[in-house]
């Protein structure tokens, strides 16, 4: 428990602003961009004095939709949340920490719901629950800062400044009350609802009581008190602001007085029924964040998970029971954690730090059912649920079609849309015809619409409708990267010197360090925040990415020729021009070589699935060989080519390939587009992207 | 502290300050201006005034508490009290705002501190040197376990760099924004390559994690070393007038919370250039500006959260103890190792709110308790008339040079509710007297 309270202050900005102070403050911002006289302050202060009773208040527009957000401190195990009750696997790993078959509450999928889960099982069954299942960071830390910060933080793109992900929200919207964000808690206002330029108002349980009590005195001193807002103090436009602030203060002390009567009092409950009345209230509210923690549980699990899985399930009940059922249809409880806990309990009756956990989203929009499949207890990230939906992934499934706000621009990337809402918000039920299948977080469709291809001067042409981002000067390039939202992508040079381009950004190179072998391949992370680089040799750089191993310090048969990131994780794998290959990191599994075989060509190149569950090397002939899932879609290794293969490039679906020559020549292959092909004489081209 | 070279100062060092400048630069300095300090310093020339302000000999020694928890939001609470205590206290009170002042500067977040004693460590590094050689100050806090940790140069090393610390270290410690390339960044990291943390957790040099290539950075290429960029920088006949400008900007925004006047930049920089940057020469000059004393740099601004509680502290005679402080601060947003961003605090306008007054509230009217059963502070107004009651509340506040309108709106207060059943009347004028925009401004 102390541990969780010392993280959630840790990452709480202790900025308790209100509305008036938001837009006081962007005011003084533009006075001193004008230089204007400050003098012209009190002035503007005045207009907030609104016609509407609450400090700031707009109310919520018939088509918004509301998120409340349930943090739950200290890394919650989703396996426990939402188990695989009846597979032997489970128990074999959970032993004395598995449920009781007999008392869960079955789903679908396999998977069954906490036994204390009694109040989302009916919300479950009434098609209002949505699990999302092995959610988590594609760059999971174990560390709960670090881990927690990359959650509230939520970009895919390193670029984008310090704040959190609602907080950037609320930055987009144009028209929204002052009272938009707000953390339902006595503890700060977290990153999550910081953002840029808003910051949200933290609650706390109530305002200090000698401001609103009936007590004659205090009340007299509140009267002396509000007589400063209108003398004249003689300490120029900053003492009016501070006088002014201090009669609102007064003033919204009484109102959120009047928004905690008579709550129960359980602290979570009091939270979740204050975050109802604050919507109820229709002050403008668009999202919420309320904490629940304690879920560090290194030991004595199974009785205090008990106990978590009991307040999270009663503050869900408090609060739609205290939400106006006008407003049932604009609201949705989204639940989330740092990260999940280990498969196997450690010699304490609990469990270790793990990697992926699973999420509620819950309302009478959202689509109810298992999102993303049960739990593969055969696959395991350092011992735990591998992540198979981003969080940022579910963030953008959130931040578009729930809250109407663009969560490209919030999130720094595109994510494909993961249809968790039957409609979007308002009156009705919304019901729409449910998806086939679970769409796996994949980069921007518009990257399937074309290609680029680079030549060795580092010219960057673009075919279909995929725009270049600018040519490179640099001599002497070999391997290219698209960032994954498509709108980018970097070039790196023999002797490792990198170039970014569009979102793709930059985080170091070898450029000026020795190298034993020329560079020869790049890879970038999942989610495009790094890349790494690879040398002839097999060494490999990070910069922003995980380092997993490399070959560096062993003697090859063969030179390394291409690499590839996992879509999906952090590994990695590359391959040797004899078609050996070399695997490193979370899901780069090994599925096969063509080590053993004698090759007509060497191996230039590989391409990963988009599940990361197979892949594809291309040898110089356009021969291909395919492991895993990968399917065979064709090959150009019976056709006499003019110019040797190169390099290759799957399409987000992973349901084709195109290959390209060195004089520019395309083949596609599957559901490969052909958009054009060749460049000018005398360009070489090296990479594709 | 020996000062070399030329000193550059321009206004009349031998002019007396009037009361209202003694006042300004004592409130603004984070000092007292209850009458005893205020008389002491008004009948001082300018030149002593600041010199008064700026000897830190009388103060005691430095002695932040050692970590007693093993948990580091306990022990941050532990210094943030101490800090507090001690600006309430010492006779020399500017030094802990000047410490604000650089811990704002070079931000730190106690997120990133798994060894607690990394907090007074670093706050150890800074104060011997907060009046000396800006250079050397430089270089010690970006080697201290917490910057290493905060900026993430602890995992800066050859081949795998990270620039996170060789940006901000331009941008925000030195130079300023716009002022060098990615690809000095990108070299100025290799630089610093191999300056990390060792697992005793002390700052340990591990060569074989340093970059040994040569790195351009800044024009000059060469096999720099992290700690000979700061020297370069403070060195180079342009970039030294680059970092100078940069720092007294932001020491004339922390004072004033307002941009610098030009005539401000280039003359107290060139002074900051001319002491090889000593930073006790430089205050002085910028003190001594008429802008300052006199100009744009006299206007009320609000007070921040530190001043405010440390200030509430000095006159009642309350210690953290009694009314913890650093509870309160969080809330307050100006809570020490929890600064929102690697750029230090933001502008004051973030203090100045409707809910930021409703905690200031709650801690006011605790002091004001504290206050009335723990001490003697105002233990006389109710036995003077109204008037004479109100005046003896503002001057222990060091507030009597409060307007007209409030003085008369306290005196009311108290002629009008003298006499009622159950008036305390010590509690309430503490509480609406600390409430006061003049309490809250200065």
């Amino acid at each position: 428990m102390g541990d969780f309270r010392e993280i959630r202050d840790a990452l709480a900005i202790p900025n308790p602003t209100d509305p008036a102070s938001v837009s006081r403050r962007r005011f003084l911002t533009w006075v001193g961009a004008g230089g204007a006289s400050l003098a012209a302050a009190p002035l503007l202060a005045s207009q907030f004095a609104r016609a509407a009773d609450f400090v700031g208040a707009q109310p919520i527009g018939a088509d918004d939709g509301v998120l409340v957000l349930i943090q739950l401190g200290g890394g919650n195990d989703g396996l426990n949340m939402v188990a695989p009750v009846d597979s032997g696997r489970y128990r074999d790993l959970r032993r004395n920490l598995a449920l009781d078959p007999g008392e869960v509450h079955r789903i679908d999928e396999g998977l069954a719901l906490h036994p204390a889960l009694t109040g989302l099982k009916q919300r479950y069954d009434a098609g209002e629950v949505a699990v999302i299942s092995g959610v988590g960071d594609t760059q999971a830390d174990m560390s709960h800062f670090i881990a927690m910060e990359r959650w509230q933080r939520g970009v895919a793109s390193r670029s984008i400044p310090w704040s959190g992900w609602l907080g950037r929200y609320l930055d987009g919207l144009s028209d929204a009350a002052d009272l938009a964000g707000v953390a339902v808690t006595g503890h700060g206002v977290p990153l999550t609802l910081t953002g840029r330029e808003r910051v949200g108002v933290g609650l706390s349980g109530g305002p200090p009581g000698w401001l609103v009590s009936d007590n004659v005195h205090e009340r007299t001193a509140r009267e002396m008190l509000n007589g400063y807002g209108s003398a004249n103090h003689g300490l120029g436009s900053w003492g009016e602001l501070v006088a002014d602030a201090g009669v609102d203060g007064l003033r919204f002390a009484g109102q959120i007085d009047s928004l905690t009567e008579g709550l129960p009092e359980d602290d979570f409950d009091e939270e979740m029924v204050i975050a109802a009345r604050l919507i109820n209230a229709n002050v403008g509210v668009r999202v919420l964040n309320v904490e629940l923690g304690g879920f560090d549980t290194h030991q004595g699990q199974l009785y205090r998970h008990q106990g978590l899985m009991e307040s999270l399930d009663a503050g869900i009940a408090a609060f739609f029971a205290e939400l106006d059922p006008a407003y049932a249809g604009q609201v949705t409880v989204m639940t989330y954690s740092e990260f999940g806990r280990r498969y196997e309990t450690n010699g304490a009756n609990g469990t270790d730090h793990g990697i992926g956990s699973m999420s509620f989203l819950i309302g009478s929009k959202v689509r109810g059912g298992v999102v993303g499949g049960a739990p593969n207890l055969g696959a395991a990230e350092r011992g735990s649920m591998v992540t198979n939906i981003d969080h940022l992934a579910l963030y953008a499934s959130v931040l578009g079609p729930w809250l109407g706000g663009d969560a490209s621009e919030v999130l720094g990337a595109d994510y494909e849309d993961l249809a968790l809402f039957t409609g979007g918000p308002g009156a009705g039920s919304g019901a729409a015809p449910t998806p086939t299948g679970v769409p796996m977080p994949a980069p921007d469709p518009s990257a399937a619409q074309g290609y680029l291809l680079i030549s060795s001067r580092g010219d960057v042409f673009n075919f279909g409708n995929r725009p270049s981002h600018g040519s490179s000067a640099a001599a002497e390039i070999v391997a290219a990267v698209a960032h994954p939202s498509g709108a980018g992508y970097w070039l790196a040079t023999a002797d490792g010197a990198v170039e970014p381009f569009g979102a793709a950004s930059y985080a170091g190179s070898m450029a000026g360090t020795p190298l034993n072998g020329r560079i020869v391949d790049m890879a970038c992370t999942a989610d495009g925040s790094g890349y790494w680089l690879l040398g002839e040799d097999g060494g490999v750089f990070s910069f922003d990415a995980p380092f997993h191993g490399s070959t560096g310090s062993i003697p090859l048969n063969a030179p390394v020729v291409g690499m590839a990131g996992h879509p999906v994780g952090d590994g990695y794998w590359f391959v040797a021009s004899d078609g050996g290959i070399f695997t490193y990191g979370p899901g780069a599994d090994f599925f096969g070589s063509t080590g053993s075989l004698v090759l007509n060509q060497p191996v230039v190149g590989m391409a990963a699935t988009a599940s990361g569950k197979g892949y594809w090397l291309v040898a110089s002939d356009g021969g291909i060989f395919a492991f895993g899932d990968a399917e065979f879609f064709g090959s150009t290794g019976s056709i006499p080519l003019n110019s040797p293969i190169v390099s290759m490039m799957a399409t987000p679906t992973g349901k084709g390939y195109w290959l390209v020559a060195s004089d520019g020549g395309i083949f596609a292959f599957g559901d490969a587009e052909f958009h054009g092909s060749g460049v000018d004489r005398g360009q070489r081209i090296v990479a594709m992207a | 502290m020996a000062q070399r070279g030329r000193v550059l100062i321009d206004p009349d060092l031998e002019a007396p300050v009037d009361r209202g400048q003694a006042r300004h630069l004592l409130r603004r300095t984070g000092g007292d201006t209850r009458p005893t300090e205020l008389d002491a310093v008004a009948v001082l020339s300018r030149g002593d005034a600041v010199d008064r302000i700026l000897d830190f000999g009388p103060n005691p020694a430095w002695s932040p508490p050692r970590p007693a928890d093993d948990k580091r939001g306990a022990h941050a609470n532990a210094i943030a009290a101490y800090w507090v205590d001690r600006w309430a206290t010492i006779p020399r009170p500017f030094e802990m705002k000047l410490l604000l002042f650089f811990h704002s500067h070079f931000a730190v977040h106690v997120r990133r501190m798994s060894e607690p004693r990394w907090m007074d460590e670093y706050l150890t590094t800074i104060h011997p040197r907060m009046l000396g050689d800006f250079g050397e100050l430089v270089k010690a806090v970006a080697l201290s376990p917490a910057m290493l940790s905060y900026l993430d140069n602890n995992r800066n090393r050859v081949g795998r760099t990270n620039e996170n610390f060789a940006r901000e270290c331009f941008e925000l410690h030195l130079l300023g924004a716009n002022t060098y390339t990615q690809s000095d960044v990108a070299e100025a990291a290799r630089a610093w390559t191999g300056h990390t943390i060792g697992d005793d957790g002390s700052y340990r040099y591990r060569a074989d994690w340093h970059d040994d290539g040569d790195k351009t950075v800044l024009g000059v290429r060469r096999n720099w070393d992290g700690p000979e960029l700061i020297d370069h920088v403070l060195a180079d006949p342009a970039l030294r007038v680059t970092a100078a400008r940069h720092i007294v900007g932001r020491l004339w925004h922390f004072l004033t919370a307002t941009d610098a006047p030009g005539a401000v930049l280039d003359a107290v920089a060139q002074v900051f250039v001319a002491n090889s940057f000593q930073v006790r020469p430089m205050l002085r000059a910028l003190l001594l500006r008429e802008e300052f004393l006199t100009g744009i740099g006299s206007r009320p601004i609000p007070r921040t959260p530190m001043e405010y509680v440390a200030d509430l502290q000095r006159v009642t005679g309350l210690r953290s103890g009694d009314v913890r402080p650093h509870q309160r601060l969080r809330q307050m947003g100006q809570m020490p190792f929890q600064p929102p961003s690697p750029a230090g605090w933001d502008d004051v306008s973030t203090f100045i709110s409707a809910s930021a007054f409703m905690t200031r509230a709650a801690y006011a009217r605790l002091v004001a308790v504290r206050a009335q059963n723990g001490t003697t502070f105002l233990e006389g107004i109710p036995e003077q008339p109204p008037g004479d009651a109100a005046l003896t509340a503002l001057r222990a506040f060091g507030l009597d040079d409060v307007s007209a309108a409030n003085r008369q709106l306290l005196q009311d207060y108290v002629a009008a509710q003298r006499g009622q059943r159950g008036w305390q009347e010590r509690l309430n004028v503490t509480s609406t007297v600390a409430l006061s925009p003049d309490a809250q401004v200065g």
